[in-house]
């Protein structure tokens, strides 16, 4: 298989960076910059699986040849593109984390500075921050564009895969931030709170509601295109990768969350209950992700 | 000058001896096959493999007919393996034919999923794309020498043809001409308009999707505005909408009342 793990690695942990710093991002801005604790636990969460993507790529190609990457570009290739992205993406959300380490050390140390250090990258990181939201769109955004712009039936004859590897790295990407506020609560250093976490669970249920109707369109169009298109949705549904795909990604990314959701909705649980609950959604919703990566990369190769 | 390959299977006697001369002249290594039931072997190109004859059995006007069709690079003017090629490793040569530089290519194997006639293939110890030059790799370029193809000069029937392209699409079209004479109405010059006009053409005796090609094969990139539209509307507006009703929405109406909140 020419696309084997190193891509559905690739894959999955690239979008659902990009969607936990879109998430971290959204959260500040729409609340007027409020939540910024959430916001760089987001960013701080996101970094290192952008770093993963890049090395599961790297075991993919001629490691030897990487830099062939950096003095080229080619506006048509994703692969191009991801690079370029992935790299300015990286860029700027590290000089972003200079500005708020300088921040904070200027705010600690109010008679270090002559100026005001403080408000300046505030200012700065507020910029940097914008920047590397509309990165971190371009960077889910091209990962289904990729398999997409492809002689690949399964992958490009309905428009729609791009949709639904951006919906699920969104999904992913709000999990992931979830998780992380749970841990950062856990470990008693900072404090993100019940009512936000609350908050992303619920808006997580909408876009995982959002992704299964992406998916229904896209397994009808599929149906309805037939030929080479629909054997490879057969192996889908009915064939060799039906465990995978019912079990790992539908089951997982898209019933049980929302079952789980459901149920933390009407028992109006609260504490302990609901944390469990949304845990396990989150948790489960991520590796569901992974599993609509592995099936739909075998299933455009079988 | 841009130059072409033409193939015309009313000739061809399926004797593989341009298999065996790709192989030679390009020192591929041979595959290990098993028989699965056709004299096609191997059963389908690869790193090693460039040219394969294909066999295929139909049934027309109630008579069995044993077709012969070569499968290699169709060498396209609009190559799809080259606008997804990340490194620019993948170019034309002055003839027209596409060249995979072995020394710049990645090994991403994004080409491999781009070719609508999956002709390219990885070559997973080297990490490379590779497949047919019309001999004009480095080390191995017959053009530059003033030979021909090494297939075309082996072909012991005239099947295979090596000229100008303008040329071999007046041959070709000639020779479509008698097929139609000739009882094969849907006979057909593949290769003269698709993607931009093939630089490897097949006279066919009849319709392109009889032999399994493409009967409209499209660009990997065709779609691309479209498939961007699809991703970037989705991720950056539609799925923006929860968070906008859940956090500046809800924000606005405690602050209304009164009750503002925050983490």
């Amino acid at each position: 298989m020419d696309w084997g793990w190193q891509i559905w690695v690739y894959l999955w942990t690239a979008g659902m960076a990009g969607g936990a710093f879109f998430t971290g991002f959204l959260v500040n801005v729409f609340t007027n910059w409020k939540h910024q604790t959430f916001f760089r636990v987001s960013a701080v969460t996101a970094v290192p699986f952008g770093i993963i993507g890049v090395l599961a790529l790297l075991f993919k190609i001629n490691v030897y040849r990487v830099w062939h990457l950096f003095v080229s570009f080619e506006p048509t290739a994703m692969i191009s593109i991801a690079t370029w992205v992935l790299t300015l993406w990286l860029t700027v959300i590290f000089i972003m984390f200079l500005a708020w380490l300088l921040e904070w050390d200027a705010k600690n140390n109010p008679d270090k500075y002559s100026y005001n250090l403080e408000g300046a990258m505030a200012k700065t990181s507020k910029v940097l921050a914008w920047i590397a939201f509309f990165v971190s769109i371009i960077m889910f955004g091209y990962t289904g564009v990729l398999l997409a712009n492809t002689s690949v039936p399964l992958w490009s004859d309905t428009g729609l895969l791009p949709a639904l590897f951006s919906v699920s790295a969104v999904s992913t990407g709000i999990a992931l931030t979830i998780v992380a506020s749970l841990l950062v609560n856990k470990s008693g250093k900072l404090s993100i709170s019940n009512d936000l976490i609350r908050k992303l669970a619920d808006a997580d249920a909408v876009v995982i509601v959002m992704e299964a109707l992406v998916l229904t369109a896209y397994v009808i169009w599929l149906a309805i295109i037939g030929g080479a298109a629909g054997t490879s949705l057969s192996a889908l549904l009915t064939g060799e990768l039906a465990v995978m795909f019912w079990l790992g990604f539908v089951s997982l990314a898209l019933l049980i969350p929302i079952i789980l959701d459901l149920i933390r909705h009407f028992s109006k649980s609260e504490g302990r209950a609901a944390t469990t609950l949304i845990a396990l959604s989150v948790v489960l919703t991520i590796i569901g992700g992974f599993f609509l990566r592995i099936v739909i990369t075998i299933g455009g190769q079988l | 000058m841009s130059k072409a390959i033409l193939f015309d299977l009313t000739k061809c006697t399926a004797c593989r001896a341009c298999q065996v001369a790709c192989k030679q002249w390009n020192e591929n290594k041979a595959e290990e096959t098993s028989n699965w039931g056709s004299y096609e072997n191997p059963k389908r190109l690869s790193s090693d493999t460039w040219i394969k004859m294909r066999f295929i059995e139909v049934e027309r006007e109630n008579k069995f007919d044993w077709l012969f069709l070569r499968d290699s690079c169709m060498h396209c003017e609009e190559a799809s393996c080259m606008v997804v090629c990340p490194v620019g490793a993948i170019f034309k040569t002055e003839e027209g034919f596409v060249h995979v530089d072995q020394d710049w290519c990645i090994g991403c194997a994004n080409c491999v999923f781009a070719c609508p006639f999956d002709v390219i293939h990885k070559d997973h110890h080297l990490n490379r794309a590779m497949k047919c030059s019309a001999c004009t790799s480095v080390g191995y370029n017959r053009l530059a020498a003033g030979l021909k193809p090494a297939c075309v000069t082996t072909c012991p029937t005239g099947a295979l043809q090596y000229g100008d392209r303008d040329e071999l699409i007046a041959n070709g079209l000639a020779a479509v001409d008698k097929l139609k004479a000739n009882g094969h109405p849907n006979a057909y010059l593949y290769g003269e308009k698709e993607l931009g006009g093939l630089h490897q053409m097949l006279v066919l005796d009849d319709a392109p999707s009889v032999y399994g090609l493409p009967e409209n094969p499209q660009l990997a990139t065709k779609d691309m505005i479209s498939n961007w539209l699809s991703s970037l509307i989705t991720a950056g507006a539609i799925t923006a909408i929860p968070f906008w009703l859940l956090f500046k929405r809800k924000d606005k109406i405690k602050a209304e009342n009164g009750n503002k909140g925050g983490a």
